[in-house]
C-alpha cells in the first residue's frame, strides 16, 4: 500500500515541520525533577530513621525468650540486644569466686586459706554469714598479719566494735583466716569486705 | 551532566524532536499534544542520557517513551470524554486541509492500538517483527491490525473522495 505510507509521511513531516521545541526547557524541568526527587527522598530516608528508632524497641524480645541460636530451627527473629547491666550502689554478692583452700571442713578455731582469683589487692578482713542466710553476717574475721600474733581472730557481729582496731595491712593473697571458736556445724559463707566482694562456702564440722 | 554531554543532547533534540512531533501527532491527531509528549519523553531521556546514548538507536527508546506516554494520554482522555460526555465537541473539520485532513481524520477513528501498528509501520519504517516488539504484542496481532486498518482507511479515505468530488 505504497499511496497510504507516502500519505502518511507527508502528514507527518508536514506536522514535524511545523513543530517548535525549545531544549533549555527540557533542561530545566529535568534539573527540577531531579531536585525535587533528591529533596523527597531526604524526606523519605528521615522518616524511615524516626520510624525505625521508634519500633526498634518495641521489636526486642522478651526476656524470658530463648536465644536465637539455641532455637531448633532457624528463625528470622530479631536477636536480643546486648543488655548492660549497670553497676547497682551494692556489688552483687556471688558464692565461689572466693577460692578457700586448705580445709573444706574446719572445726571450730581451725584455720583454712583465703586466696583471690582476679589477683587484686584487699584488706584482711572479712564477713562471716550462714549460708542459708547470707545477708546477715554473724562474725568479722580478721585473717593472719605478718608480725603479728593476734592473728587470725575473729568477733561477732553483735559485739560493740568500737575499739576494735584493724590492721591496714593489704595483700593480695592468700590469707590464712580462722574460724570463731564455739561455731555450730554448717555451711558458711565467707565473703571480703575489702575490695571487689569476693565470696566462698565453708564447710564447719 | 557534563557540558558535551549536553551538547550531544542538544544535537539529539535537534535532529529527532520534529520528527518525532510529526510521528506523534498522528497518534494523538493534535499537534500540541504531540509537542507536549515528546517534550516529556525528552525530560525523561536528560537522566539516562548516559546510559541511552550508547544504545545503537537511542531515537528508538525515545520513540518508544513518546509511543507509551501517547497511548496513557490517549486512555486518560477517553476517561475524562466519558466523564464529561455533554461537554465534548467533535473537532470541526478545515475544509483548507483537503485530503490531509481526510486521513487525520480517518486515522483519528481508528483504535489507538491499531493507530500505534500503522503508525509504527508506514512512517517509522519498523517490520511487523519490530512493531510486536516495540508494542509487546504477537506479530500475528501486529498483522491483522494493519490488515484493518487497511481496510478501513481506504473505505474512509474513499468515502470522503467522493464527497470532496
Amino acid at each position: 500500500m505504497p499511496d497510504l505510507q507516502e500519505d502518511l509521511r507527508a502528514l507527518a513531516d508536514r506536522r514535524a515541520g511545523e513543530s517548535t521545541g525549545d531544549f533549555d526547557s527540557v533542561l530545566t524541568t529535568a534539573d527540577t525533577r531531579r531536585r525535587r526527587r533528591t529533596a523527597g527522598l531526604a524526606v523519605v530516608g528521615a522518616a524511615v530513621v524516626v520510624a525505625a528508632v521508634a519500633v526498634v524497641p518495641a521489636l526486642r524480645p522478651a526476656q524470658t525468650q530463648p536465644p536465637v541460636a539455641a532455637s531448633p530451627v532457624p528463625t528470622n527473629a530479631v536477636a536480643p540486644p546486648r543488655v548492660s547491666v549497670q553497676p547497682s550502689e551494692r556489688p552483687v554478692q556471688k558464692a565461689g569466686p572466693l577460692v578457700l583452700t586448705s580445709a573444706k571442713a574446719v572445726a571450730p578455731g581451725g584455720q583454712f586459706v583465703a586466696s583471690f582469683p582476679d589477683r587484686k589487692i584487699r584488706g584482711v578482713i572479712y564477713s562471716l554469714a550462714s549460708a542459708a542466710k547470707p545477708d546477715v553476717p554473724l562474725y568479722t574475721l580478721l585473717a593472719e598479719v605478718p608480725g603479728d600474733s593476734t592473728t587470725p581472730t575473729s568477733w561477732k557481729v553483735t559485739t560493740s566494735e568500737a575499739g576494735i582496731g584493724v590492721p591496714a595491712y593489704t595483700s593480695a593473697g592468700p590469707h590464712t583466716l580462722a574460724v570463731p571458736k564455739g561455731l555450730a556445724a554448717g555451711s558458711y559463707q565467707v565473703c571480703t569486705l575489702s575490695g571487689p566482694r569476693l565470696c566462698g562456702l565453708l564447710t564447719v564440722k | 551532566m557534563r557540558t558535551a554531554e549536553t551538547d550531544e543532547l542538544r544535537e539529539f533534540y535537534r535532529v529527532h524532536q520534529p520528527r518525532l512531533v510529526g510521528v506523534i501527532s498522528l497518534l494523538t491527531g493534535s499537534r500540541a499534544e504531540a509537542e507536549d509528549i515528546v517534550q516529556e519523553a525528552f525530560v525523561r531521556l536528560v537522566p539516562r542520557w548516559q546510559k541511552v546514548s550508547r544504545y545503537d538507536a537511542p531515537e528508538a527508546w525515545l520513540r518508544l517513551v513518546a509511543v507509551r506516554l501517547s497511548a496513557n494520554r490517549h486512555r486518560d482522555g477517553n476517561r475524562l470524554t466519558h466523564l464529561f460526555r455533554r461537554l465534548h465537541a467533535d473537532p470541526v473539520p478545515d475544509p483548507a486541509d483537503g485530503y490531509a485532513g481526510d486521513l487525520e481524520r480517518a486515522l483519528a477513528e481508528l483504535p489507538m492500538p491499531t493507530r500505534q501498528v500503522i503508525v509504527l509501520h508506514y512512517v517509522c519504517d519498523l517490520s511487523v517483527a519490530q512493531v510486536a516488539d516495540t508494542l509487546g504484542i504477537a506479530e500475528g496481532t501486529v498483522k491483522s491490525r494493519l490488515s484493518r486498518a487497511r481496510d478501513t482507511l481506504s473505505a474512509s479515505l474513499l468515502l470522503r473522495s467522493d464527497d470532496h468530488a
